[in-house]
């Protein structure tokens, strides 16, 4: 059974303080087949301040270059902007083994802390297994190794996105039809 | 709010289809779980896949939608139909490959970067 949205029944009566809270904030409804309202990007936004376009472009392309240092393969800047509102750029690398991810993540930590003052905390959530995750807000990390990133092909959910060109000519690795 | 006992929906291609909670994690005995909270579940229907990672009956599950009201930061309210959770393995990925429907932006402050990057949509 699909509820449809009644402001009354969200708005409780003789609340004056909330219903002032109300003119800011929308309420939402999500039904099990479609979405009848949804938070328009201005409030979904609010929840992070991104700097210009052109600073996170030079982050993710620094990041992306330390990564090459680093003898990451298959690196790739997408540009996700058009997609999602969350981030602005991802940076895909894949790594052969486990100490070379850490060796990527803590390269990278010490890059954007130094250069661009973007601190960043380890957490155990992100970092364990095949599949490391560095969310900087408007640029997003993930190193994986080859087969994770074959399995989750994140390529394919965001291929619509534009790829940013690297100066740089990076390693990839070979499929077993190249060999 | 999830609950010893409530059941939820799988809106992901793990090849689960239904779950039951059985332990809220991280929670005081009498809290009920909400949008980005991990719970353990007992997976009550699935579909036989090839390429299934899932290897036993019961999981770790991270809740996703609720039937509840529940508040947002930016003061949005936010309710859905149905109970929902995604499946997570012990390094807190995703078993799944695809996770459909909406995505609420709590699960990644939550620390769940992973789950939002595969979904279709965010909010």
């Amino acid at each position: 059974m699909i509820a449809r949205p009644r402001t009354s029944a969200l708005v409780p009566a003789g609340r004056s303080d909330f219903l002032r809270r109300s003119d800011l904030g929308r309420a939402v409804h999500i039904s099990s087949t479609k979405t009848l309202a949804v938070a328009d990007a201005e409030a979904s936004s609010s929840n992070q301040d991104f700097e210009d376009e052109d600073d996170s472009r030079q982050l993710a392309i620094a990041l992306a270059i330390e990564a090459d240092q680093v003898k990451g393969k298959d690196i790739l800047v997408l540009n996700v902007m058009p997609q999602i509102y969350w981030s602005r750029y991802f940076v895909l690398v894949s790594v052969l083994s486990r100490p070379q991810k850490d060796a990527v993540m803590a390269r990278m930590k010490d890059l954007a802390l130094e250069k661009f003052n973007r601190p960043w905390e380890k957490s155990p959530m992100s970092q364990s297994g095949a599949w490391a995750v560095m969310d900087l807000g408007d640029v997003v990390v993930h190193v994986f190794t080859p087969d994770e990133r074959e399995y989750y092909d994140l390529e394919t959910v965001y291929q619509e996105c534009e790829q940013v060109e690297l100066p740089f000519e990076g390693e990839r690795f070979l499929g077993a039809d190249e060999w | 709010m999830i609950n010893l006992g409530t059941y939820l929906d799988v809106r992901e291609n793990s090849g689960a289809k239904k779950l039951q909670c059985i332990k809220v994690l991280n929670k005081s005995k009498k809290k009920a779980a909400s949008i980005g909270d991990s719970i353990i579940v007992s997976i009550c229907q699935k579909i036989i896949k090839k390429k299934s990672k899932i290897k036993s009956k019961t999981a770790t599950a991270v809740i996703v939608n609720v039937k509840k009201t529940v508040k947002k930061k930016n003061g949005n309210l936010i309710r859905s139909g149905k109970n929902t959770a995604i499946l997570v393995n012990n390094q807190k990925a995703p078993l799944a490959t695809r996770i459909l429907g909406f995505v609420p932006y709590e699960v990644k402050l939550q620390g769940y970067s992973k789950l939002i990057s595969i979904a279709n949509k965010c909010i």
